[in-house]
């Protein structure tokens, strides 16, 4: 047990020790980003209404409803105000973003689904 | 990984299977894919030349190859489809498809090698 204790990799900064211990690829992963900087996967998908390919986003790298928006629609070739932007709750519920605070958006979204305005 | 053999259509061609655990990056796989479909260098620049990588995952959608983490891709990948620019255009036209339903219009959509249960997207 001890010997788990004292490993510890270069540049983690959420206090994780090295126990329990992690795979060293999937450290390599989280040092790269490519977790998002935290244990859960913060990788959602966002689909554009009439568009057969649907992407993903790094959630983590937002911090609000417009950066979110701003990003989605350039990754769809839309503009801002043409578009609106769509969630799937964790409860199955499909809702417009931008009525709960952005953290409680975070924490209960599942994925996204950009619609355009009629 | 158990089983790492995944398959990879085109159309117009018969689907090949490569083991995805070979690889440690998109561009190992886009570099590979493009070898084994004949058509080298057209998958690493999407931009440039209208090709695109899309893969079904374990959940029935589609999705655009590249934005997961590597690993995310590979704990998720069902499998996987190169799109020709003809291919892309078709897969836009679902627009076209929903809207012109009533109308009876029916939009040629070159989804050889996809399930019949592909996924539908509206909500």
């Amino acid at each position: 047990m001890l010997q788990w204790l004292s490993i510890r990799t270069k540049g983690e900064e959420n206090g994780v020790v090295g126990w329990p211990p992690v795979k060293s690829s999937r450290k390599t992963l989280c040092h790269r980003g490519g977790c998002g900087g935290g244990s859960k996967s913060t990788y959602v998908k966002v689909q554009m209404e009439g568009d057969g390919i649907a992407r993903k986003i790094n959630l983590n790298l937002h911090h609000s409803y417009n950066t979110l928006v701003h990003t989605l629609a350039q990754m769809f070739g839309k503009c801002n105000e043409d578009v609106k932007l769509t969630y799937q709750d964790k409860e199955g519920d499909w809702l417009l973003a931008g009525d709960v605070p952005w953290g409680s958006f975070v924490e209960n979204v599942k994925r996204l689904k950009l619609v355009k305005k009629t | 990984m158990q089983n790492s053999n995944r398959t990879v259509y085109k159309s117009g061609c018969v689907g090949r299977s490569l083991d995805i655990s070979r690889f440690n990056s998109y561009h190992e796989l886009r570099r590979e894919l493009g070898q084994m479909f004949g058509i080298e260098g057209l998958l690493e620049d999407p931009q440039r030349s209208g090709w695109q990588l899309v893969f079904v995952d374990r959940e029935n959608d589609v999705l655009l190859l590249g934005d997961d983490p590597w690993e995310a891709f590979v704990n998720s990948v069902w499998y996987i489809k190169i799109l020709s620019p003809e291919d892309v255009q078709q897969l836009g036209k679902h627009e076209v498809e929903s809207y012109g339903q009533n109308s009876g219009e029916k939009v040629q959509r070159d989804l050889s090698g996809l399930p019949p249960s592909m996924g539908s997207f509206d909500f």
